[in-house]
């Protein structure tokens, strides 16, 4: 953009510009306030206690783990074919619903408490193989025709796979809650590192995440797949020039994002213990706010947007909200979420960590 | 330039070494439906529903369809093999093909306890698939059914187009006749001899009006006035006398458990009628296109004017007759409608995906809610009138227009989807949250908002014609008002950042005020129909609020035809009006339970299909079909390098 | 300048015809000048000889709660394979109407019933935001509408004399009032348990939150603290932000009436949060469910309900609850998911044998069924025996027995133990006050 043009915005966009710094403003004094309030009703003894403080700090990570791994999906989609798959949160949630069957007939035959190490093992296979077949087979009917299309139709498409996906799995295993069974003893109660108390599944789901996280970015970085995908977000036309196979390397990214929303499908069982055909949906839309926030198409991003994403929603409403005094709070759990996105990208527009993986501007 | 390398790849597979492959691939997919519909509960739930009496429920319809379709596809595939085979030898096979997929599941089915996992392979399907007899049975049943079906279907390639269109639409024309009972026995039981004489009056009228004074419009529009009015008193004058048609309902309908279904001879009747109309209209239906086809400009515009007459005059008198069935229905759809129209023009015309539409049908509502309710059980009520209440309606989506567009006016496409929805989400909480309850009524919603007034007579939201015609002029407004934005200033300025929006401020397009401009209009329409949505239910929620609506709009009109006004009603009609949306029932009650995955089946197959809509504006119909174009021609001499090498 | 005018000209033609339209809707009557005496105020219903007798189900059949309304259905379909023909016709029920569980679903169900002909009474709706528009629009067709689920008090009346707002004369229930079950279920709290500090957790629903709202009146009253009243979405997952909030009150029990999954989380999840341990976990019927008992965090959770202790009762019919409820196993593969379905039942029973007592039998096998002495026949409704108890219709139409119960949920691992095991009862007194019926 020449200098021309951007004095032009600058005179133009000023009260715009105002309006937006008021709202910056406005918002940290909002949120500083708040946070006193909070904060000195905790020293008095009144509020909520330091030892709860550290407990939501805990259930916002973990939370916020799963949102990433789960955001993994919606970046690494978004990086290489620059749209947003809105069915990925039904991928999400198909490898938690079949993985219920694996995990229900370990606790049948008792597997699930002699051997949890081998049945959480296989739940967790079973719920990649799902999510991933998932994933690739959507790409495959739904996107892949719409590969050149103008960006609105494989949104559209997608919201259509969701829909889809969702009552095709209600019609196959009914609507009833799946109930996991409880986690295996080893697993049961807290857990004390450094003194600190934490549950002991919160704890596997961090590490979990955290792991899968670590050797995806490996993946991404070290094998000639993972090249090949960076390339293909480049510029797809000339990867494909260079000899990338780009369907190959595109049904690996879904896949890739699959196998993660998989895993994040069991340890968000593991954590809530009930699935249903619409698990996936606001877990969806969460991940895909986490990875706006992050930077979009930004793998270390998306993790990182899903630990803020879930620590916000753990803390925001006590913190910010409880200090103005306004009533049951946690109610505007949604509420606090949705506004730091929007004051993210107030303050950064391009989210956290800026956007990666580059994308062509397309209609 | 972008081309796929998919295509290339499925032209090659074409030519495996497989004989007949096209039959057997697509009878497996027939016969993955058949296995599909089963195992979801679609065959079982529809079971009890007949279509035609005793013969067809609507679950066993749609295993007919299943076989009849890839049959027919098959049979197509026949003829487009490089050496031509037998259509019916090829829909055969692929009912054999499909026959076997499904005796493969019968015997999964009868022979293991899969209702554990798979809940609705419950007994009562097992016996409709076995025809209450046992496992041998539904195999017969399912090959011999396949292998005729498939024959019957491929059948259809062999007859003449015309012969053709006249089976499937008499066939489709029983369906209608089966699904619309309710509909169809009210218009004809309340038929009364004053509506029929003003409806045959006006459409007489504009008819013979149209032909003597086609090109002079004030002697047209006075010669209609004329007519409405003759038409609207004499439809008072013989209001009392009944038609007494309900003798035909009586005789159509057989009243069963499953609810009233067409009785097996008048399903025939329904049938043979139907095709005999198509058949012998066919010669005029081919002149009178051809004449719409080879018309002049102004010819053309003239034609597009009889349109609107005829338009208006339908929906003038078409909710006299329709009954309050559909006229409830279609109060729903010009909701949806009135939202479809704003939504347009902040996507369609200004090109911001906006997923938190909702919000400002939201805000419509709460505040016409909060000022007229007259429940007395908030602590905040105004109680004032409707029409006193609309400038606040107004305001109100000014205000909400410019607070969610003002912090968007910079973030790019997709940053836009996701923070429009969340302000969605955040309008539709704030408005349920306890915080808010001595205002909003919170969970509780607000109740008791009063009538609408017009002076002379109460348009209450329980009578549905009345609130119909309300609803209709509202739509119209909007209309108009889209219409007139499209070609004017703005509304070209709107197209120009649509389609970049560097160039255009370059051109001199204030970006701020068209896309703030947007915004508004777009949540002035929307909240109007959410003023109207709060009169016509008397009471309010927040769940009604949730972002499937957004959904369902932005649906509705990519459906219909983005861009373009008759698109989004015909989005809005097929969408809302005869599927029904996620928070409302349409014309096809039956599949209530089923109706979200045929949203889903229809989305998925409109997109890969007809991605441009419907009924799509002219531009973006090129826009979309450009790169068709060209992926065609590659695509043609790509074949042509391979047979010459080969 | 063609086109403007032509628009300008359309807009009052238009507005002439509307008027007229709108002024013509002339009400149509479904009576005849046959055999029939005088129709009533709200007109009457002919029935041929050998035709049936028309009534329907308006019920949330898709949606979240659609498992409480194909529950409801089941009931209807029961009630009139046992009550049989209605003197000498009939009883069709057609297709049930789906109440989407929104007032949008009601407004449009109740116009698909009214415009089928002859449909004398509805059993619906299931919820009760549905129920709004739906009796508005039965209520001008002079249509009677009885519920087996609503529980709204703005729809009867405030059991103290003062109808509620949305209460239509056409309008009957065989449900409870939520102001029963949220005070008996504070009394309990505050007079058994002897908690003094609570906290309340609705999720939004109109239901839970008047349920919580009218807990909260009562124990307020009683003399208690609700240290902490707030809310969580439907689809939250995540119970630790709501339960620490719940925490900043110290509180000695938790109400949270809600329904599955969200109430399971909140189970789950209150054992890993600081500052609630050994508080006293309290539910609602909507958690009444063998899922949520076998739940190991469910022992010793008490929930409060309306009474579901039927199991000695007899029906109109002389059908005991034991035996319906395995009639209702055999034929539709599984035991009831909830309890409405025994309020369809006796509502289906009401409003079948009103029909039967008003109608006027015709020379030659007709029926004549007067609106408004239907509807009079149903509120004069005394004692008439049911599965759920015994049932009385005040004046706005409060017919259920309005008993509400607490179980005690003590083995997960028995979780029918759990939902039979009763440990309190309370009920309707005359002036609406709750009396105590079992400690």
């Amino acid at each position: 953009m020449t200098t021309l043009t951007r004095r032009r915005r600058a005179t133009r966009f000023s009260w715009v510009d105002s309006f937006l710094w008021a709202v910056r403003i406005g918002a940290l004094i909002f949120i500083v306030v708040g946070v006193v309030g909070a904060l000195s009703k905790t020293l008095s003894g009144e509020g909520v206690s330091a030892v709860a403080w550290r407990d939501l700090v805990i259930t916002g990570l973990a939370q916020g783990s799963m949102y990433g791994l789960i955001a993994l999906g919606y970046s690494m989609v978004y990086g290489v074919l620059g749209f947003i798959n809105f069915a990925h949160g039904e991928v999400f949630m198909s490898g938690a619903l079949v993985a219920f069957f694996a995990a229900d007939a370990f606790a049948v035959t008792g597997t699930w408490e002699s051997a949890p190490v081998v049945a959480l093992g296989v739940t967790i296979l079973v719920a990649m193989a799902t999510s991933t077949i998932v994933a690739v087979l959507t790409e495959r009917i739904a996107y892949r025709p719409l590969r050149d299309s103008p960006r609105l139709i494989p949104l559209i498409t997608s919201i259509g796979m969701s829909f889809f996906l969702q009552y095709s799995f209600r019609g196959f295993f009914g609507d009833d809650f799946k109930s996991y069974p409880q986690p295996p003893m080893a697993l049961r109660g807290k857990a004390s590192i450094f003194g600190v108390e934490i549950l002991k599944t919160q704890l596997v789901v961090i590490i979990v995440a955290a792991v899968a996280m670590v050797a995806l970015y490996q993946f991404v970085a070290r094998t000639r797949m993972g090249r090949a995908m960076r390339a293909i977000a480049e510029d797809r036309e000339i990867a494909a020039l260079m000899g990338v196979n780009v369907n190959r390397v595109v049904a690996l990214t879904f896949a890739v994002g699959g196998a993660m929303a998989g895993v994040a499908g069991v340890l968000w069982s593991l954590l809530f213990r009930q699935v249903y055909f619409l698990t996936g949906f606001l877990p969806g839309i969460k991940a895909f706010t986490a990875a706006v926030v992050g930077g979009i198409g930004n793998m270390a991003g998306a993790y990182l947007g899903g630990l803020t994403l879930g620590l916000v929603e753990a803390l925001g409403p006590l913190l910010v909200l409880d200090g103005w005094g306004i009533p049951a709070v946690s109610q505007l759990k949604d509420v606090v979420a949705f506004s730091a996105l929007v004051l993210v990208l107030i303050f950064r527009p391009t989210g956290l960590l800026g956007e990666r993986l580059a994308v062509e501007e397309r209609g | 330039m972008a081309t796929a390398t998919a295509a290339p790849r499925r032209a090659l597979r074409g030519t495996a070494s497989i004989p007949m492959w096209p039959a057997i691939r697509t009878g497996f997919y027939g016969g993955l439906a058949y296995v599909f519909v089963s195992t979801i509960g679609l065959v079982e739930g529809l079971g009890q529903k007949n279509v035609i009496d005793p013969i067809l429920s609507l679950g066993y319809t749609v295993l007919v369809a299943i076989g009849l379709f890839a049959g027919y596809v098959a049979g197509r595939a026949a003829a487009n093999e490089r050496e031509p085979a037998n259509p019916l030898l090829y829909g055969v096979v692929a009912g054999l093909s499909g026959g076997v997929l499904a005796t493969l599941y019968l015997l999964w089915i009868n022979n293991f306890e899969v209702r554990d996992i798979f809940t609705n392979i419950s007994p009562k399907l097992i016996d409709l698939l076995n025809l209450q007899q046992d496992v041998g049975t539904g195999v017969l049943l399912a090959v011999g059914g396949g292998v005729i079906l498939g024959a019957l279907g491929a059948g259809l390639v062999l007859l003449s187009p015309l012969m053709r269109r006249a089976l499937v639409g008499a066939m489709l024309w029983v369906l209608v006749v089966g699904f619309l009972e309710v509909v169809l026995s009210q218009i004809l039981r309340e038929l009364d001899l004053g509506v029929a004489l003003a409806f045959a009056i006006v459409t007489g009228a504009a008819w013979a009006m149209l032909r003597a004074f086609s090109d002079r419009p004030p002697l047209l529009v006075g010669g209609m006035v004329v007519a409405m009015v003759v038409g609207v008193v004499v439809s008072q004058l013989f209001s009392e006398i009944s038609l007494g048609l309900s003798f035909i309902p009586d005789w159509v309908y057989v009243n069963r458990v499953g609810g009233r279904a067409p009785r097996w001879p008048a399903a025939l009747v329904v049938f043979a009628l139907a095709f005999a109309v198509t058949v012998l209209t066919e010669d005029r239906r081919r002149q009178f296109r051809s004449r719409l086809d080879n018309a002049d400009p102004t010819e053309k515009q003239r034609w597009a004017y009889y349109g609107i007459a005829l338009f208006v005059g339908l929906g003038v008198f078409l909710p006299m007759i329709l009954g309050t069935l559909v006229n409830e229905l279609l109060a729903t759809t010009g909701l949806f409608l009135l939202m479809g129209l704003g939504l347009n023009i902040v996507i369609g015309y200004a090109g911001m995906l906006d997923l938190g539409y909702v919000a400002f049908f939201a805000v419509g509502a709460y505040t016409t809610a909060i000022l007229t309710s007259t429940a007395g059980t908030r602590d905040w009520a105004p109680e004032l009138s409707f029409w006193e209440a609309l400038p606040f309606v107004i305001i109100a989506a000014t205000i909400a227009g410019i607070l969610v567009g003002t912090p968007v006016i910079r973030m790019r496409g997709d940053y836009l989807a996701i923070v429009t929805l969340g302000f969605g989400e955040i309008a539709r909480i704030l408005f349920l949250s306890d915080w808010f309850t001595p205002v909003t009524g919170g969970a509780q919603g607000v109740t008791r908002i009063p009538p609408i007034e017009l002076g002379f007579y109460t348009v209450k939201g329980t009578n549905q014609q009345a609130i119909l015609y309300m609803i209709l002029v509202f739509v119209a407004l909007a209309a108009f008002v889209s219409w007139r934005l499209q070609d004017s200033r703005i509304g070209r300025s709107w197209m120009a950042m649509r389609e970049d929006e560097q160039v255009a401020e370059t051109m001199g397009v204030n970006i701020v005020q068209a896309k703030l401009l947007a915004f508004v209009v777009g949540a002035n329409i929307a909240a109007v129909g959410g003023a109207l949505f709060a009169v016509k239910f008397g009471t309010i929620f927040p769940a009604s609020f949730s972002i499937i609506v957004s959904i369902t709009v932005l649906v509705l009109i990519i459906v219909g035809g983005m861009g373009n006004i008759p698109g989004v009603a015909v989005g809005a009609l097929v969408m809302i009006g005869v599927l029904g949306g996620r928070n409302s029932p349409g014309l096809l009650r039956e599949f209530a339970e089923f109706k979200l995955l045929i949203y889903g089946a229809l989305l998925l197959y409109m997109m890969l299909r007809r991605p441009e809509g419907l009924l799509p504006s002219k531009q973006r119909s090129r826009e979309l079909h450009q790169d068709e174009a060209l992926q065609d021609a590659w695509l043609r001499a790509e074949l042509d390098k391979q047979e010459a090498t080969s | 300048m063609k086109t403007k005018r032509f628009q300008f000209l359309m807009a009052p033609l238009l507005a002439l015809a509307m008027v007229a339209a709108a002024c013509g809707d002339g009400g149509t009557s479904d009576t005849t000048s046959a055999f029939p005496p005088a129709a009533g105020a709200l007109g009457g219903v002919l029935v041929e000889s050998g035709a049936p007798v028309q009534i329907r189900a308006l019920q949330a059949i898709s949606g979240e709660v659609a498992f409480l309304g194909v529950d409801q259905v089941r009931g209807i379909e029961l009630a009139i394979e046992d009550f049989g023909d209605v003197k000498g016709h009939p009883v069709n029920l057609g297709t049930p109407e789906d109440d989407l569980c929104l007032g949008e679903g009601g407004g449009a169900g109740a116009t698909a019933i009214v415009a089928q002909e002859g449909v004398l009474g509805v059993i619906g709706t299931t919820c009760s935001g549905a129920a709004v528009p739906a009796l508005e629009i039965f209520n001008e067709a002079g249509i009677v509408m009885i519920s087996g689920s609503n529980t709204s008090e703005s729809l009867t009346s405030n059991l103290q004399g003062t109808a509620g707002v949305n209460w239509r004369d056409t309008y009957l229930r065989t449900a409870h009032n939520d102001l029963i079950q949220g005070g008996a279920a504070a009394v309990f709290a505050y007079e058994n348990l002897g908690l003094r500090n609570m906290c309340t957790i609705h999720d939004g629903d109109p239901y839970t939150s008047g349920l919580a709202d009218s807990f909260g009146a009562k124990f307020a009253e009683l003399g208690g603290t609700i240290s902490v009243a707030t809310s969580v979405n439907k689809g939250d997952t995540d119970m630790g932000p709501v339960l620490a909030e719940c925490a900043t009150g110290t509180p000695e029990g938790i109400y949270f009436p809600i329904f599955q999954p969200e109430g399971d989380f909140i189970l789950q999840q209150v054992g890993g949060v600081s500052g609630l341990d050994g508080v006293q976990m309290y539910g609602a019927d909507g958690l009444i469910t063998p899922d949520h008992f076998s739940l190991p965090e469910a022992a010793g959770a008490y929930y409060s309900g309306p009474d579901l202790g039927f199991e000695g009762n007899t029906g109109f019919t002389g059908e005991t609850y034991t035996n319906l409820v395995a009639r209702y196993e055999a034929a539709y593969g599984e035991a009831p998911t909830a309890a409405f379905h025994a309020h369809t039942y006796d509502a289906t029973m009401m409003l079948l044998n009103a029909i039967e007592q008003v109608a006027v039998e015709g020379p030659d096998g007709q029926l004549w069924v007067d609106r408004a002495a239907l509807r009079d026949f149903l509120y004069a409704t005394e004692s008439f025996p049911g599965v759920t108890g015994s049932l009385s219709c005040d004046e706005f139409g409060d017919c259920g027995g309005n008993v509400v119960s607490v179980v005690h949920n003590e083995d997960p691992s028995d979780p029918q133990a759990g939902i039979a095991n009763v440990v309190f009862r309370a009920g309707k007194g005359a002036g609406g006050e709750i009396v105590i019926l079992d400690n």
